[in-house]
């Protein structure tokens, strides 16, 4: 399975920085899922939880809002 | 007698003040590497920021947009970082210089028509003394907290929008290396992308460890969803955050860097004044037992005679 470079960071702290399979977030038009290859997107976030995919594991980071940029080769959500 | 005892209580204390020194030094040196470790952590944020913003910021949306739009200046606001503590060699003095020349550059009646936000003591007294209004006050301390950043972001944001500033800039030392810092002046209110852009090109110091990196590619067109406006009023109060998180850390490494080598001098000194101090005190040694050896040998004769 193909991956991704996820950053999610506030100014002064990330929270996770590495290679990720998938992305799920609460955008300004509703839950969109960011898979490697995604077409270049900025989009505000609404609070949600994230839901990062690693192979078999998940993880989650509730955020209250923010902001995602997706490239081709990654994706980073400002906080 | 007494010289000797003097001598030796004076190479007593210069030692004890080597061993102060040396330790400062040490701190400073740790405390130099965390900050640099830090500034590179925010790098990601602060270019996808750009990124962001230099999407937007061509567009119409953009020129309408109070906080990127500029106004005659008639009322300034600058937020000056120094730090806390002094005994950091010419640092703070040359921030504080910096500003004032900018300030009198501007041509403004600098008392009423200049506000302050001071960030760390020397900032708030340098200002005070010379009767700016110092608007606010925050000390400069080892841990940069969010909050502080958004406080400051808010001050400064609040008082460009209400027009009680025109024009918003951020004076701090600029860290380039552990030898070299320069003190620099940058405007955040109106907010521009050439300002920001080289924030982030300033992350990356001049020399030493951090200095090389790998660069990301950036496409070109972005979909933006859900308008322009949207995303760009999310993101300039950000973009703000990124200035002053930035200048703080900034100037940390800048202090610390600054305290370390002026530390490394005082040591050296220490050291030097130590050892011609021993030679003195070995020297009046050596001139006492002398002078005992004669007495005494003058005395047997005196006494064989």
């Amino acid at each position: 399975m193909s991956t991704m470079r996820l950053i999610i960071a506030k100014v002064d702290e990330i929270y996770f920085d590495g290679e990720a399979n998938s992305l799920t977030v609460r955008g300004a038009d509703g839950e969109i899922t960011v898979l490697p290859e995604h077409m270049p997107l900025i989009t505000t976030l609404k609070p949600c939880t994230a839901i990062v995919r690693i192979g078999e594991e998940t993880k989650e980071f509730p955020i209250d809002g923010g902001i995602l940029e997706v490239r081709r080769d990654g994706a980073t959500i400002i906080l | 007698m007494a010289g000797i005892k003097r001598i030796k209580n004076k190479i007593k204390s210069v030692e004890k003040t080597r061993t102060v020194t040396k330790a400062m030094e040490a701190v400073s040196a740790a405390k130099m590497r965390k900050a640099q470790l830090r500034a590179l952590a925010g790098r990601a944020y602060a270019r996808a920021a750009a990124a962001i913003l230099s999407r937007v910021s061509g567009s119409y949306v953009s020129s309408q947009y109070p906080l990127l739009a500029k106004r005659e200046v008639k009322k300034a606001l600058y937020i000056v970082i120094t730090s806390d503590r002094g005994l950091a060699g010419a640092l703070n003095s040359a921030v504080l210089k910096a500003t004032l020349a900018d300030i009198n550059a501007g041509g403004l009646p600098p008392q009423k028509s200049v506000s302050i936000i001071a960030v760390g003591r020397k900032a708030n007294d340098f200002f005070s003394a010379r009767g700016f209004s110092v608007d606010a006050f925050h000390p400069n301390t080892d841990e940069i907290s969010s909050a502080l950043i958004q406080k400051i972001v808010a001050e400064a944001i609040f008082r460009f929008e209400s027009g009680a500033a025109d024009e918003v800039k951020i004076a701090y030392q600029n860290f380039r290396s552990t030898f070299e810092q320069r003190p620099i002046l940058r405007t955040i209110f109106p907010l521009a992308l050439k300002e920001l852009e080289k924030v982030v090109a300033d992350i990356i110091p001049a020399r030493g460890a951090f200095s090389t990196t790998a660069e990301e590619m950036r496409p070109q067109v972005y979909t933006i969803e859900p308008s322009e406006e949207e995303v760009l009023g999310a993101a300039l109060e950000r973009l703000a955050g990124i200035f002053v998180y930035h200048a703080l850390l900034e100037s940390q490494a800048s202090e610390h860097s600054a305290r370390m080598v002026a530390m490394k001098s005082a040591s050296d000194k220490a050291e030097e004044m130590e050892h011609d101090l021993t030679l003195n005190f070995n020297k009046a040694r050596q001139a006492a037992i002398t002078r005992e050896v004669s007495e005494i040998t003058g005395g047997m004769e005196a006494m064989t005679a």
